[in-house]
């Protein structure tokens, strides 16, 4: 297992899409800074965070595209790039195949997702360490749960890329918002809902559909479901 | 046409568990691979066992599907698949004994071959891995260039290294498809040179190739897919007897066919002459040999002078078609 983990790591650490990867990044970052220096006038600096900087920018746009990015390539470009048999004609089990892969690409979303949110909201006005802390959970648990769903979309369809795409700016970002009763079936308000939970000043006007106590277990139940899905399908696929 | 070798299958209850003794290292039964309409190996029944044995068959045979159904990349439509005695598909512990060398040139890239044979070894839980990459490298002889990363390397190079990673756990069972595809001829017989000696130490070498030279050079037995089907198997060289009694037909322009033609109907390896409308003759002939001297020879004897001399149907498929028809 550790063997697929390095190697999966040394595969998405390539300096060319890592350092796409770090810019995208970096874009909440750099914005925050600018506000810390210039505060915008008469407005809410909290509103200004959530609205501005965190909701649409680090959980709506940079965690779910960098999560997406690693997570369809972990496992799909194993498979496109006809390298997936290295892997699978050795003594090694499916689950110590799928869980590595799953591992690699949600630690490397999750320092650089993680890493985005925490420093967006240290530097941010109004920032706190509870704002801080729970920016931390919420994406972790928001890089988790796309990880799962998207590691397994790469091993479905060569077009998982395209889907994820679909699912983050149409789904989640234009129908969820319009029918929050399907609330449920987003990873990203289980991520707002996980940080309002630590810090209940963030997102306070989102936070009516899901709490903490029910988002948690909402993406566990996504990662393990996914996950196995995920191992199924190595097992009964054909490998090219 | 399936020969009584084939017929010969193992009852999957008499094999062994550890698949030793009689019986067959590979065990091929009736199986079956489509993908939708489109039939690729059609009730295949097959064994092989410990030696050299070349999977031979024309380009889209289903030499492929087979290879890759036997080391469990593929699931069979329909039959059953066994090596060493045990069902290969989703029995991971199996690749321990089983060495495979996909088709297809695709590598990590990135690596170097060192880091890419070290990188199976590990994945095989070789326990000296430095020492096992040591030395399926040199056996491959590429030390020269270990060092260097695989997007760097040639055709050849490329899989001369990913035969050392194959080779990297010492594998009972080699499963080789088109090992010798972009290697050059010193290549080829320092290859196969290795591959006779793996197979003299008691392994199971199973070569897959479309091109009947390179397994002539290495397989005692041979194994002829055409269309999915399993054509013929055996001893090479009866297959190889077989195929120097095919009708070969030539077709010949000449300054005067007419009176060619009289000349090389009497010519004992001529077994009929045509007429084609385009003014050449067609010759059909048992005996490539003795017609390739007898065409100029009776040429020459007539003054007629040789406008085209075309061998027809010499293709690599019609080869297999005609011993798949017999």
């Amino acid at each position: 297992m550790w063997t697929i983990f390095r190697l999966s790591l040394s595969q998405m650490l390539r300096p060319k899409r890592l350092l796409i990867l770090l810019v995208v990044a970096a874009v909440p970052v750099a914005l925050s800074i600018v506000a810390a220096i210039t505060p915008p006038d008469g407005e809410d600096l909290v509103d200004f965070r959530d609205d501005v900087l965190m909701g649409p920018l680090v959980i709506a746009a940079v965690l779910p595209i960098i999560t997406v990015v690693l997570a369809t390539a972990s496992l799909g470009h194993e498979v496109e790039d006809r390298t997936m048999t290295y892997l699978y004609l050795k003594p090694v089990p499916r689950w110590g195949i799928a869980l590595p892969k799953i591992a690699a690409a949600a630690m490397v979303a999750g320092v650089v997702v993680v890493g985005s949110g925490v420093l967006t909201t240290a530097i941010a006005p109004e920032g706190s360490f509870t704002t801080s802390a729970a920016a931390a959970g919420g994406l972790a648990v928001g890089v988790l749960a796309y990880t799962s769903i998207f590691t397994w979309a790469g091993l479905m369809t060569s077009h998982a890329l395209a889907l994820g795409l679909v699912y983050v700016f149409v789904w989640e970002a234009a129908i969820v918002g319009f029918l929050q009763g399907v609330r449920w079936l987003s990873i990203r308000h289980y991520t707002e809902a996980t940080i309002h939970g630590i810090d209940d000043i963030q997102f306070a006007d989102d936070a009516a559909i899901l709490n903490l106590g029910q988002a948690l277990p909402a993406a566990a139940i996504v990662f393990a479901l996914f996950t196995a899905l995920t191992i199924r399908r190595i097992m009964r696929m054909d490998v090219p | 046409m399936a020969t009584s070798e084939t017929d010969r299958v193992a009852n999957p209850a008499t094999i062994p568990e550890n698949g030793q003794g009689d019986e067959p290292t590979i065990a091929v039964m009736n199986v079956s691979k489509w993908f939708g309409d489109v039939v690729s190996v059609n009730d295949v029944s097959l064994e092989v066992r410990p030696g050299l044995t070349g999977l031979l068959g024309p380009n889209g045979a289903g030499k492929t599907t087979l290879l890759r159904m036997i080391c469990g990349l593929a699931r069979p439509s329909g039959g059953e698949i066994r090596v060493l005695g045990e069902s290969v598909r989703n029995n991971p512990e199996l690749y321990r004994r089983i060495g495979v060398m996909p088709e297809h040139q695709s590598t990590y890239d990135f690596m170097t071959g060192r880091q890419f044979v070290e990188l199976n070894a590990r994945l095989q839980g070789v326990p000296d891995v430095r020492e096992a990459a040591d030395h399926a490298i040199h056996q491959v002889d590429m030390k020269v260039a270990e060092d260097r990363q695989l997007g760097g390397y040639s055709r050849g190079m490329k899989q001369r290294m990913r035969l050392a990673a194959v080779m990297v756990h010492d594998p009972q069972v080699l499963l080789l498809d088109e090992p010798l595809s972009g290697t050059d001829p010193r290549q080829r017989i320092e290859f196969q040179e290795l591959v006779v000696r793996l197979a003299s130490e008691g392994r199971t070498i199973m070569i897959s190739s479309h091109i009947l030279e390179e397994v002539e050079a290495v397989a005692d037995r041979i194994l002829l897919l055409v269309g999915g089907k399993l054509a013929a198997s055996g001893d090479y060289h009866v297959i190889r007897q077989k195929l120097s009694e095919r009708p070969y037909v030539v077709r010949v322009g000449a300054s005067d066919i007419r009176a060619l033609a009289a000349g090389l109907i009497t010519d004992p390896s001529v077994e009929s002459i045509s007429m084609d409308g385009e003014g050449f003759i067609k010759v059909l002939s048992r005996n490539v040999t003795a017609l390739q001297i007898a065409v100029p020879r009776t040429a020459q004897a007539l003054g007629i002078r040789l406008t085209r001399v075309d061998p027809l149907d010499d293709s690599l498929e019609s080869v297999f078609t005609y011993l798949a028809d017999r």
